[in-house]
């Protein structure tokens, strides 16, 4: 069978992918450190949620369409003006989660892309996308809890009456395309044990 | 389950085809299957052999599959 993959096609896609390393690498993993360590811009504010009453809420007769309302975010931001140490890290701590996550991601996509040329149809790929799967689910997961324990953390280092709750914002997506990601990998696995047993037949 | 390469299964292809002095192409044109999957079979190269084939191969060379295949722990 004559693949359609061509070499244009490897190079698009690795430039795509090399191009979402360099940027998940710099924004998610290295000036989030590098700020962490004095160097550069740290991070300073993260997001909080706001209590039912300090949510504002405009109300206008409207046109035609009726009565309308512009109704406040139920979330603000906290920022910083000099964060400490610890407050730095505990800011950049769910930025750099991600980040890490991200390149793990992008690794075993980069990893899957080099067999495409040749023969992807081999069970280390299988295993590449569960671990795909499996970090899609852990950031869904996990994320909210870790925004939730920083933000708590902060809330509480600041030491003032505010009146915000801790946040944790996650993604249901990432974890319903992990589980995807996941039950395709088995899939993947099984068809690469087929193609196992019919290789070398006459 | 052995691995494949300890099968013990011997494929006497190339004896047969010079006994009756056919080629691997000849072969090939009687029997619709193309030369390099029976040169991987003449090889021992193949790791299974489809019942098609092998009725084929036998019908084309007038023999049967023992003549074809043998099995031996030293293969």
């Amino acid at each position: 069978m004559r693949s359609t993959w061509s070499r244009i096609d490897g190079y698009v896609l690795n430039g795509v992918l090399a191009l979402g390393f360099a940027l998940t690498f710099t924004f998610g993993l290295l000036l989030p450190t590098l700020g962490t360590l004095g160097v550069g811009t740290p991070v300073d504010r993260i997001r909080v949620g706001l209590p039912e009453a300090a949510r504002e809420t405009v109300s206008t007769p409207g046109g035609s369409s009726g009565r309308v309302e512009l109704v406040g975010s139920d979330t603000i931001e906290l920022a910083f003006a000099d964060p400490g140490a610890g407050q730095r890290v505990l800011l950049a701590l769910p930025i750099v989660f991600g980040g890490l996550l991200a390149l793990v991601v992008i690794v075993l996509l980069w990893r899957i892309a080099r067999t495409v040329p040749t023969d992807p149809f081999v069970p280390p790929n299988a295993r590449r996308l569960l671990m795909i799967g499996s970090a899609l689910i852990a950031y869904g997961l996990l994320a909210p809890a870790v925004g939730m324990l920083v933000s708590g953390t902060l809330i509480d280092t600041v030491g003032a009456d505010l009146d915000v709750t801790p946040l944790g914002t996650g993604s249901s997506t990432a974890i319903v395309v992990g589980f995807g990601v996941a039950v395709l990998s088995e899939v993947f696995r099984q068809g690469t044990r087929l193609r196992a047993d019919v290789e070398g037949l006459v | 389950m052995p691995a494949d390469h300890e099968h013990g299964v011997q494929v006497h292809l190339d004896r047969l085809l010079a006994e009756r002095g056919i080629t691997l192409t000849e072969l090939s044109n009687r029997v619709g299957i193309t030369v390099v999957n029976l040169s991987v079979l003449k090889n021992g190269h193949a790791r299974s052999i489809r019942f098609s084939t092998l009725g084929a191969i036998c019908q084309a060379l007038d023999c049967s599959p023992g003549d074809l295949l043998t099995w031996g722990p030293h293969g």
